[in-house]
């Protein structure tokens, strides 16, 4: 089913429930994928793709389809996440570098995360990153997504994307290369 | 010695992400129960006249239970407060209510002229004493007398 046809007969009160159930169907992996990369341990990913979906259905009536129907999705999402982690950062009075060293132990503890060392350390060196690069790399290495969804995404342009993912791609080749 | 560095490109892309068995297929419906709870905390209460009539009702009969208990709480709160008194805070703040002492010796003759009327019949009323202590008898005031 079509994002338009979703959303006319989410539009019909009568077939509401059902067309935001095939939504959740349809995005829930990739919801989930980009918040779970993001905050690492598979109970916040859970509590934060939940609450994306339940804003979704709060404001779903108020998307005008000026972007498409999953980068909005992927806006909210990536919203939640941040406020996640600032939330975090603020009620412990943890600092960047602190959030990001919790993160990397949860990798090598959290059963649900598989992978070699390289992909262990992969993931380490993703996790030094800044969050919103973090962001970047994800979508644009892991999910592919072109540059022009990231911008609607992310809000930035995509000469400063490809920037962002340039800088990223190179942080990450020095610590693999440095460790 | 190599010296090859590590490229991104040559990193096998793998998805690392693993969930328990079944989360995707029992996400929706976990999304949907908390959606229907949060539907349930902001519904607004419907009055129905049923609701009315039993909100008038328990209305009224916290109002009659507070009229039957009042002169009795009253009673017990100055019974308790005034035991607890000492005569001359008694004495004290009728002086600064300004009740004087010629006030409560009037209240005094009173008591001394309804204790001197003894067993004589009320005089303006005609009643004797029996008539009295008969009525009062069907009114259950035994206690009282």
């Amino acid at each position: 089913m079509t994002d338009q046809e979703l959303l006319d007969k989410f539009a019909n009160p009568e077939t509401r429930n059902y067309a935001f159930n095939l939504l959740v169907r349809k995005y829930q992996q990739k919801v989930y994928g980009l918040i779970r990369k993001m905050v690492i341990d598979h109970s916040d990913a859970d509590d934060l793709t939940q609450e994306t979906f339940i804003k979704v259905w709060q404001h779903l009536e108020t998307f005008r389809g000026d972007s498409q129907l999953y980068t909005w999705i992927y806006r909210i999402a990536s919203n939640e996440t941040f406020n996640f982690l600032n939330k975090k950062r603020r009620r412990f009075f943890l600092s960047l570098d602190s959030v990001d060293h919790e993160l990397e132990a949860k990798i090598d503890a959290d059963p649900l995360l598989s992978g070699d060392d390289i992909q262990n350390k992969l993931q380490k060196a993703i996790l030094r990153l800044p969050e919103k690069q973090r962001l970047v790399f994800h979508m644009r290495y892991y999910d592919e997504m072109p540059y022009e969804e990231m911008s609607e995404v992310t809000g930035t342009s995509e000469g400063a994307l490809k920037a962002s993912y340039h800088h990223a791609v190179k942080k990450i080749e020095e610590f693999l290369n440095g460790n | 010695m190599d010296n090859k560095k590590i490229r991104l490109e040559d990193i096998p892309k793998i998805n690392h992400v693993q969930t328990p068995d079944q989360y995707f297929e029992d996400l929706p419906q976990r999304i949907q129960a908390r959606l229907q709870q949060n539907h349930t905390k902001v519904l607004k209460p419907h009055w129905t006249a049923r609701h009315s009539w039993l909100s008038a009702g328990a209305a009224a009969a916290v109002a009659v239970l507070m009229y039957l208990s009042w002169p009795t709480r009253q009673e017990s709160i100055g019974v308790e407060t005034l035991s607890q008194l000492q005569t001359e805070d008694i004495v004290q703040y009728l002086e600064h209510e300004n009740v004087s002492l010629q006030d409560l010796s009037e209240v005094e003759k009173n008591r001394v002229l309804i204790d001197s009327l003894g067993n004589q019949p009320l005089p303006q009323l005609k009643f004797s004493n029996k008539d009295i202590i008969e009525q009062l008898s069907l009114e259950d005031f035994e206690d009282v007398i």
